[in-house]
């Protein structure tokens, strides 16, 4: 076996002992959801483009990005998200080979708690929570492998 | 006018003597005994070349049997002799059995393709009117067969606390199979509305 042969083997071998040993790469959305005369969807959110034309959102047809980026997940250990509006906190409890195991807090502007959920989702799957203010709607779209 | 003597006559019947002026001095009774002479030469000719195909075929078809008999003699000679010609026909790799097969299947040709078209096409009918029920059944009503895999698994909430909202959750399903999961949350009273 040739060093480079085994340069590889080793990465991959890190890598996935580094995936097995819980962590996760994320990445999140802010939106808001506003009726407009005309329907806009923000290039930037095209990877949820087919999901929001969908119930419940298709109540809606102007979507804008407030906040968004990746970030890197440690087992046990809550990662802040920044948000436009409120706050919102994920933490990776666990994960067995494609399910990723997570708490995600959300507060509203006022510092109140609008959801405390712990769900099991499926690697590269799309977790979105939302809420309605009057006529309008706040989405929250994370999506971790 | 003098008579032709019948031996002049039978000549012009039998076409020997082919002259027309000949024939033109024939009287009336003449030229009608000379027609019906060589009419009936006509019919007698038929009749013996009719016979003569009749016992072609008929010589012919001996010497076909003939020739097969001794064919199939000569492939018994062939073929080992004892138990071993048991032996061999059992196996299959007998020449005599195999030559056999060939024999009947070159007899029952067209019934065997009757057959084989006539199965094939019960066998087609039969798959396509049972295909329905495979794939009603594959989608599962009732059976534990729809398997799906867990990778394409839903979210699942161990938890899900909404306070001063009412939450609904909803599965959007893609077209790659993969699962949104969507909880929405309404705020119940205005003023968290309008907070928010």
């Amino acid at each position: 076996m040739s060093a480079r042969t085994c340069a590889a083997v080793l990465v991959i071998v890190l890598a996935a002992s580094r995936a097995y040993a819980g962590d996760a790469d994320c990445s999140y959305f802010e939106v808001t959801a506003t009726s407009a005369k005309d329907a806009t969807i923000d290039p930037e959110l095209r990877p949820l483009e087919k999901k929001l034309k969908k119930p419940p959102f298709a109540s809606w047809n102007a979507f804008h990005k407030m906040s968004g980026g990746a970030f890197a997940l440690t087992k046990l250990k809550a990662e802040s998200l920044h948000l436009a509006r409120g706050a919102a906190s994920v933490l990776l409890r666990d994960r067995h080979d494609t399910r990723i195991e997570l708490t995600l807090t959300v507060d509203g502007p006022d510092g109140k708690r609008v959801a405390d959920t712990k769900p099991s989702v499926t690697a590269g799957d799309w977790l979105v929570l939302g809420t309605n203010t009057k006529d309008d709607g706040h989405i929250l779209a994370i999506t971790c492998k | 006018m003098t008579r032709k003597p019948e031996s002049e006559l039978m000549e012009l019947a039998d076409r020997e003597v082919d002259d027309a002026a000949t024939l033109g001095g024939l009287t009336s009774d003449e030229r009608a005994k000379v027609d019906a002479v060589g009419e009936l030469g006509e019919l007698v000719r038929g009749h013996l070349e009719l016979s003569a195909d009749a016992v072609a075929d008929a010589k012919f078809a001996r010497a076909w049997d003939q020739i097969e008999k001794r064919i199939a003699l000569a492939s018994d000679a062939e073929a080992p002799t004892g138990a071993n010609t048991e032996t061999a026909e059992t196996a299959g790799g007998g020449g005599g059995l195999w030559r056999r097969a060939g024999r009947w299947f070159d007899r029952y040709r067209g019934h065997v393709i009757t057959g084989a078209v006539s199965a094939s096409a019960v066998a087609a009918i039969a798959l396509y009117v049972h295909a329905p029920v495979d794939e009603a059944r594959r989608s599962g009503s009732g059976q534990p067969i729809d398997v799906r895999p867990a990778a394409y698994r839903p979210a699942e909430l161990e938890s899900l606390d909404t306070p001063g909202g009412v939450s609904s959750v909803f599965h959007l399903e893609e077209e790659d199979g993969r699962t949104t999961t969507v909880i929405w949350v309404t705020p119940q009273d205005q003023d968290m509305v309008e907070d928010l």
